[in-house]
């Protein structure tokens, strides 16, 4: 098992993919359901507010490890809160993914380009897949921080 | 080419409790080229109830050893995940 290997699935997102806290619907609760046609990815999050606090939050089911990861440990760092303190978590978490995820597009798209503009890898010069995947890794460990 | 009708170099497998694009990328790490996902058949992943499998291709290209990296790196799936 190589050191990259680790990095990935570090101790946190093994921990909460293997058990994931909140994993449960939650009847009568604000329901909302994605689904990541491109992956498989279905999560659905269940969200019961009352006076503009979060009393419980809850999500089911499938996607990869860092996926569940993340939504395990999101529930965790949002239960009990307000819910203007949420949308700002949401807001800064969103920011620091989308950031790390353009920045690194931008890096592998200069490398692909030379200074002249010219395109010498036109496959990298696009959007790469992986972004996707080490910036939800990067909402995992935010969110830890956070919590 | 030949007449046998059960006769295929294409290996569609699930590891349990780990979900196929986890298992891709451990093997991805370990130089095991596979695809994971639906290939194309949703339908068809609903029927069999699995989010998407992992699926090896073996040819007349490949060796024993491939076939042997395929399985140690199984094995460190089931190290990583369970």
């Amino acid at each position: 098992v190589t050191a990259d290997l680790h990095a990935l699935y570090e101790a946190a997102v093994l921990d909460h993919s293997r058990r994931p806290r909140n994993r449960r619907a939650i009847e009568g609760a604000h329901r909302a359901e994605q689904h990541n046609r491109m992956c498989g990815d279905r999560v659905v999050v269940y969200l019961r507010v009352e006076h503009d606090v979060i009393q419980d939050v809850s999500f089911e089911g499938s996607a990869c490890a860092i996926a569940i990861a993340s939504a395990s440990l999101m529930t965790e760092a949002v239960s009990g809160q307000a819910v203007a303190r949420a949308d700002t978590a949401f807001e800064g978490l969103r920011q620091h993914a989308t950031e790390r995820s353009r920045l690194a597009g931008r890096a592998r798209r200069r490398a692909a380009v030379s200074d002249s503009g010219e395109v010498r890898d036109a496959r990298v010069a696009g959007v790469g897949p992986c972004d996707r995947r080490l910036a939800s890794r990067g909402v995992g460990a935010h969110i830890e921080d956070q919590g | 080419v030949g007449t046998a009708e059960a006769r295929a170099g294409v290996l569609s497998f699930v590891v349990e409790g780990v979900h196929p694009h986890d298992v891709a990328t451990v093997l991805d790490r370990a130089g095991v080229a596979v695809r994971a996902g639906h290939h194309c058949c949703q339908p068809l992943m609903a029927r069999l109830a699995v989010p998407a499998t992992v699926r090896a291709s073996v040819s007349i290209y490949n060796t024993r050893a491939d076939v042997d990296a395929l399985v140690d790196a199984l094995d460190d799936v089931r190290t990583i995940f369970t």
